[in-house]
């Protein structure tokens, strides 16, 4: 007995760090990445650590202090990007639109949601199918349509067009989760509130929203995701410095001669950040919210 | 043959122009509150809508800022893509004719542009462009001109050059870098021997034109052309010299395994310094960062060496400013205010090169106006990382290339068939035949 | 307020409390919003993709001649291969290993809380930075694996990951994996906590063994999630696009070429948005086809019916 449960626990450990190996890896890489001078991390036969890792290029991303191997001598001081100090105002960028995509999805698309799933009316049923099937076609081949929407708006290199573009994108998945969640709550719920004399509006109100309120959450979180790493459309629409999010700028660092890769290490660190402090919310939120819903039934 | 876009424009909405819109629509007075205007545009300013791509964009809105300083009746409103993405992403914004005054371009577009009828040649509009030919090396004003007619003036210019790493050839005995071909394979083979996995780094991707320009490169050092003078494809001459590259290039990678390949010159330079590698080619400003000790423990080991082949001829292109249809569209106010712009970005100011000689001290780019050859700074900056002497001559012997309008969409289709031959999955002779074919037959498409 | 004045205020909220008008309002700024961004560019994508539509060539009807152009082309068999080949290996990966992981997160250890947490972070990234970190991880030259694996003494020449067909391949399904692994197995777990304790408790009296109990208790239990996850998966496989161009480019030559990517490719590199635009219209035909099979062939109940 004892050597079985032994295996197991060995097992059970043996997959646990396997696992944290090969999630986290990657991500202790680039930490690492972003604190060795170019020079090591080129280094034939592989020397990372022969200097003590630093925090430099951090330091440039923020304030512009150039790190101390461009003050050598021979080094092409001119040759460093400015463009990577870019990237906590293109994470601020996507911030901004990720969370206006967010409520726009939690307001419109629970509203939807309970209106397909409780109610009846000319149209439903086509009306709920042509918003899912809306997702079928690839977006490469209608991101010009969009574009040009967009500029017949004026709207070329503002947020408000992304936030257009990136909601149309996440609102079908959303309408049908939170539509598959509404259809889990009973309906006794409902017809209780009907024969004491509440429009749709109220069972809303005070039933449904508060009921599936972690699914909606999860929901909203999901778009947010989905927004924030959104990078065909960035690259598109957004023509200048100020307005460009982030998946755009680090895309482009990744081609910049003056990037060196320690510097983009860095710009995927700081561009990982917002992230990491997600990752609790979503998990509370989306994974409860949005499994609950579909299996039921 | 000028085509119009105006069958496209037929097919996309009637675009409203920018200064009506922020007259009629209230709604979105939120949207406009988020959007930063940094220009009032008076009655009296031009505004002009400038796109780049985004190589250095602190140092080109400084120039705009020096530019507008001078010039304080033009407003530069600067739009910047992306560098891979940048052609795609001018495609998009003239076929939707989003506002465009004026934009950077280089040669491998610009037959596109210019059959497309999206820019406009310089010298129909203004006067002095004729006297800055001989003001401008050959090979740059080469790849300027379309049709005869010269379409900008530049900002850059550079040559596809052949690098190496002097001391590895050094320590292993080998007394002058390769002159030929056949000598890059010797010495390859040598190396290896001697240890070195794959000595020649090969920059190759799907996407990455200039992939299609190293090409032309290697073959113009044979003293070959990838063309015929009637636009017909010469590679399926396995006698030609572009055959025979193809063929050089298939077997390293195939047949001796000396090539390594990696998809952009920002994976090929630190590769470069791991000293894994000796050879390569890549766009001459890489041995600026070669040799940058900033980020390479070899700094000082790179040098360049004339093309390998028969002539050691070379591919040559610019970078420059063009002028847009749309820009000509607004009218003759508009017009002079964009030549304003060019004359200070790329022409004569003062008897010197601002902005050219700027890229060129500060930023080790090359340059196509002559007298900047022989300014002291310039010389200066250079000798730095460079064989000032050598790269002259291999200046003289550098040329463009044959132009076809279908060109940039043809290299769509030879890269990858060029991958799989690399990969061995097709033959030289059929990465010949197919690539020929698909020239053809866009070829026959253009021409009708 | 006169008597009049409130009976329309009550006529006016009564007709608001109509199900179909509430309904109906409830559903427009959702619906409006979708169908100003569906309708026309639909209708635009299948208008052009019976003309040449190029900034090149002259502008002229053809029919259905670049679906026949795009049907026959090399570069189309090559890249559907690849995106069936690459969905026919991802997404039962996904669910098994999901499933595996699943099943061991659901035991209590120590770091179980912290590795549940964490393990979003894959799949929060967005998809172009894991390509990018990824492609320093994969690269020949220089690259952290070729580095590690090297110092390790396990190769003692570097590993041509992204440029050799089949290791190109196995670097994108690993980075697939890698970002969509966390997901599959949230939501496999989430189903798996959902599992009476009693069946167990029942299945273990009968003496079933612990394989048996997986098979008659665990796998009926979360098989509907199991299909959802499946499905979701299988979309993401399809449309996946910003690894692929992040990490190999379609390369090399055309090995990790998806469908998406050669669409892409086809529009925005080779300008032909005829082309492009009747390569969407096959790959969306497809996928409706694709899904409307696998909801038929879904096991009754798996999901929600909607009713008729």
């Amino acid at each position: 007995m004892n050597s079985r449960s032994l295996a197991r626990r060995i097992a059970i450990y043996g997959g646990a760090l396997l696992l944290a190996f090969f999630w986290f890896a990657p991500f202790v890489l680039v930490i690492i990445g972003s604190t060795i001078p170019e020079t090591n991390l080129t280094s034939f036969p592989p020397n990372w650590f022969e200097d003590p890792p630093n925090l430099q290029t951090f330091d440039y991303i923020f304030t512009g202090k150039i790190p101390e191997t461009y003050e050598q001598r021979g080094a092409l001081r001119s040759m460093i990007s400015s463009e990577v100090r870019d990237v906590p105002r293109a994470i601020l960028n996507s911030f901004v639109v990720a969370t206006a995509v967010m409520f726009i999805n939690l307001i419109f698309g629970s509203l939807a949601a309970y209106a397909y799933a409780r109610l009846q009316f000319p149209g439903r049923r086509f009306a709920f199918t042509f918003v899912l099937m809306s997702r079928l076609i690839p977006t490469v081949a209608i991101a010009v349509p969009y574009y040009l929407i967009v500029q017949s708006l004026d709207l070329i290199n503002s947020f408000w067009a992304l936030i257009m573009i990136y909601s149309v994108l996440t609102l079908p998945f959303t309408t049908l989760v939170l539509t598959l969640y509404f259809r889990s709550i009973p309906i006794e719920i409902d017809e209780a509130a009907q024969l004491e004399g509440a429009s749709p509006w109220r069972i809303l109100n005070d039933i449904g929203i508060p009921l599936a309120l972690p699914s909606i959450i999860g929901a909203g979180l999901f778009a947010f995701m989905l927004s924030y790493s959104e990078f065909l459309f960035g690259l598109f629409i957004t023509t200048t410095r100020e307005r460009r999010t982030l998946p755009v700028v680090l895309g482009s660092l990744s081609a910049n001669t003056d990037v060196s890769w320690n510097m983009l290490m860095a710009g995927i660190v700081i561009g990982t950040i917002p992230t990491l402090f997600l990752a609790i919310p979503v998990w509370r939120f989306m994974v409860r919210g949005l499994t609950s819903g579909a299996i039921k039934g | 043959m000028k085509r119009t876009n105006s069958a496209l424009r037929q097919l996309t909405r009637t675009p409203v122009t920018r200064r009506a819109m922020l007259g009629g629509t209230a709604g979105l007075a939120a949207a406009s509150a988020l959007q930063l205007s940094p220009h009032g545009a008076s009655a009296q300013t031009t505004e002009l809508d400038f796109t780049i791509w985004n190589y250095a964009e602190d140092i080109v809105q400084d120039n705009i800022e020096i530019f507008q300083a001078a010039n304080p009746d033009v407003a530069v409103e600067l739009s910047s893509f992306a560098w891979p993405e940048y052609h795609t992403t001018m495609v998009n914004r003239f076929t939707s004719s989003t506002p465009t005054d004026a934009a950077y371009n280089g040669g491998n577009w610009l037959e596109e542009f210019a059959a497309a009828g999206w820019v406009v040649p310089l010298d129909a509009h203004f006067d002095w462009v004729a006297g800055y030919q001989d003001k401008v090396l050959p090979f740059a004003w080469q790849d300027m001109t379309y049709n005869d007619q010269v379409y900008g003036l530049p900002y850059y210019a550079d040559t596809i050059t052949f690098m190496y790493n002097a001391r590895i050839l050094e320590e292993a005995g080998i007394t002058a870098p390769p002159a030929t071909w056949e000598e890059v394979t010797e010495q390859s083979l040598q190396l290896k021997e001697a240890g070195m996995a794959a000595p020649f780094a090969y920059e190759f991707a799907n996407t990455l034109p200039n992939v299609s320009e190293a090409f032309a490169s290697m073959v113009f050092g044979r003293g070959g052309e990838l063309i015929d003078e009637e636009k017909n494809p010469l590679w399926t001459d396995p006698e030609s010299a572009a055959y025979q590259q193809l063929k050089w290039l298939v077997e390293a990678r195939q047949e001796y395994d000396i090539m390594a390949i990696m998809d952009h010159e920002t994976t090929i330079t630190p590769a470069m310094n791991t000293g894994q590698h000796a050879f390569t080619v890549m766009y001459n400003y890489n041995l600026a960062a070669l040799n940058n000790a900033a980020t390479s423990d070899l700094a000082g080991e790179f040098e360049l060496a004339l093309m390998p082949g028969d002539t050691h001829e070379c591919y040559g292109f610019a970078k420059f400013y063009n002028m847009t249809q749309m820009a000509v569209d607004r009218g003759q106010e508009v017009v002079d205010s964009v030549g304003e712009f060019i004359q200070y970005f790329a022409g004569e100011v003062d008897g010197s090169y601002p902005v050219a000689k700027r890229w060129a001290v500060e930023q080790g780019l090359g340059f196509a106006q002559i007298p900047l050859l022989d300014d002291p700074d310039v010389q200066e900056a250079y000798s730095q990382w460079l064989n000032i002497d050598l790269w002259r001559e291999q200046l003289e012997l550098a040329r463009a290339r044959r132009q076809a309008v279908w060109y940039g969409i043809w290299s769509e289709t030879f890269h990858p068939l060029l991958g799989q031959a690399l990969n061995g999955e097709i033959t030289v002779d059929e990465l010949a035949q197919r690539s020929a074919d698909e020239w053809n037959s866009l070829k026959e498409r253009v021409e009708g | 307020m006169s008597n009049q004045q409130q009976g329309s205020r009550a006529g006016i909220r009564r007709g608001l409390s109509n199900p179909a008008l509430a309904g109906l309002l409830m559903v427009m700024p959702a619906l409006v919003l979708v169908a100003i961004f569906t309708i026309w560019p639909v209708a635009r994508a299948i208008y052009q993709s019976t003309r040449i539509e190029s900034p090149i060539f002259p502008p002229q009807y053809v029919g259905f001649q670049n679906y026949r152009d795009v049907w026959g082309s090399f570069y189309f068999r090559d890249a559907a291969e690849n995106s069936l080949l690459f969905a026919a290996v991802t997404v039962p990966a996904l669910v098994v290993l999901g499933v595996m992981v699943a099943l061991l997160l659901n035991e209590s250890f120590v770091g179980n809380t912290a590795l549940r947490i964490g393990m979003l972070l894959p799949w929060a990234l967005p998809a172009a930075v894991s390509g990018l970190i990824w492609k320093w991880v994969f690269l020949d030259s220089w690259g952290a694996l070729n580095a590690g694996l090297y110092s390790l003494g396990i190769i003692d020449t570097y590993i041509d990951w992204l440029t050799d067909t089949d290791l190109a391949r196995l670097a994108v399904v690993i980075v697939f994996v890698w970002a969509q692994l966390p997901l599959a197995a949230v939501f496999l777990l989430a189903s798996l906590q959902s599992v009476p304790e009693e069946l167990y408790s029942a299945a273990a009296v009968d003496g079933a063994s612990a394989f048996g109990r997986f098979r008659t208790v665990t796998f009926p239990g979360i098989r509907p999630m199991l299909v959802v996850v499946a499905l979701f998966e299988l979309l993401m496989a399809i449309t996946n696009f910003d690894i692929v161009y992040a990490l190999s480019q379609g390369g090399p030559g055309t090995a990790t070429t998806l469908l998406t990517y050669f669409t892409w490719a086809e529009s925005f590199r080779k300008l032909d948005f005829g082309r492009g635009s009747a390569l969407a219209i096959i790959i969306a035909l497809a996928s409706l086809v694709l899904i409307l099979i696998l909801v038929r062939a879904m096991p009754k109940g798996a999901l929600v019916e909607e009713e008729a």
